[in-house]
């Protein structure tokens, strides 16, 4: 949650599985954060489009567009190009590899299955604030 | 984590449990699909997503399977040579609908278990 009264943060979650979409909503709100879950990559585009975020949480497989696939249009666009990303792996090792590559912008990669604290201190750091 | 002490998060674990019913039935006719030629991608990401939310709920037998099995798939095995495997997901999949508790004991003392992990 941003400190010294200002507007919570507002985290867009791009995430497939229902059930764990679910779980990442509840715990960002339960932190103070605003959540809103996108479940498939073309609807976490338009969402991101057409509104404000803070950050986004960022699944890689994915219906319709893959992560990989909303990131480089994430990072193309002049509104969101600046946005930090936490993305959600459950396969690690390619990632991280892909994840070295500074065109990606300002990211950092969490692999599942995560521990929900552990979630929230990537957000705090991405979002630059104190714990 | 300790999906017992809140009434949403235990709401959110009782409803992904209750989601494996489902689950087991697509992945049956999925897997039919992919049995007559068709290819196993989707089949991959059923066990892809499977695999995922069911370590994070802490279903871990479960889990494991799916993972293991996803594992193969991507290494190239062909379908038909995991079919031990397989069998074992859908028993799983029942077991841990049924009493999500004893599902965990009941996949690691099955044989097929420690077949997929030599595989």
């Amino acid at each position: 949650m941003k400190l010294g009264g200002m507007m919570p943060a507002r985290i867009l979650i791009a995430e497939d599985e229902e059930h764990i979409a679910r779980l990442i909503e509840f715990k960002l709100r339960k932190d103070g954060w605003i959540a809103q879950i996108a479940p498939d990559g073309g609807q976490a585009s338009s969402l991101l489009k057409t509104e404000d975020w803070d950050l986004l949480v960022l699944d890689i497989m994915m219906p319709v567009k893959d992560g990989w696939q909303v990131l480089r249009e994430l990072r193309a666009s002049a509104k969101n190009a600046a946005i930090p990303v936490l993305m959600l792996t459950a396969k690690g090792r390619t990632e991280r590899l892909l994840a070295q590559d500074p065109a990606w912008g300002r990211f950092e990669l969490l692999a599942k299955p995560f521990d929900p604290g552990t979630l929230s201190a990537h957000i705090r750091a991405l979002l630059g604030e104190g714990a | 984590m300790d999906f017992e002490s809140d009434e949403e998060l235990k709401k959110i674990r009782d409803e992904f449990i209750a989601s494996l019913a489902g689950r087991r039935r697509a992945f049956q006719i999925c897997l039919a699909q992919v049995s007559a030629g068709s290819e196993p991608a989707q089949l991959r990401s059923i066990l892809h997503r499977l695999a995922g939310a069911a370590d994070t709920f802490e279903v871990k037998g479960l889990g494991a399977v799916a993972g293991q099995l996803e594992d193969q798939l991507e290494k190239g095995v062909a379908v038909a040579k995991l079919m031990d495997g397989i069998a074992l997901l859908i028993d799983a999949l029942q077991w841990t609908t049924e009493n999500p508790k004893e599902a965990e004991a009941k996949i690691q003392s099955d044989p097929r278990w420690v077949r997929i992990l030599t595989a």
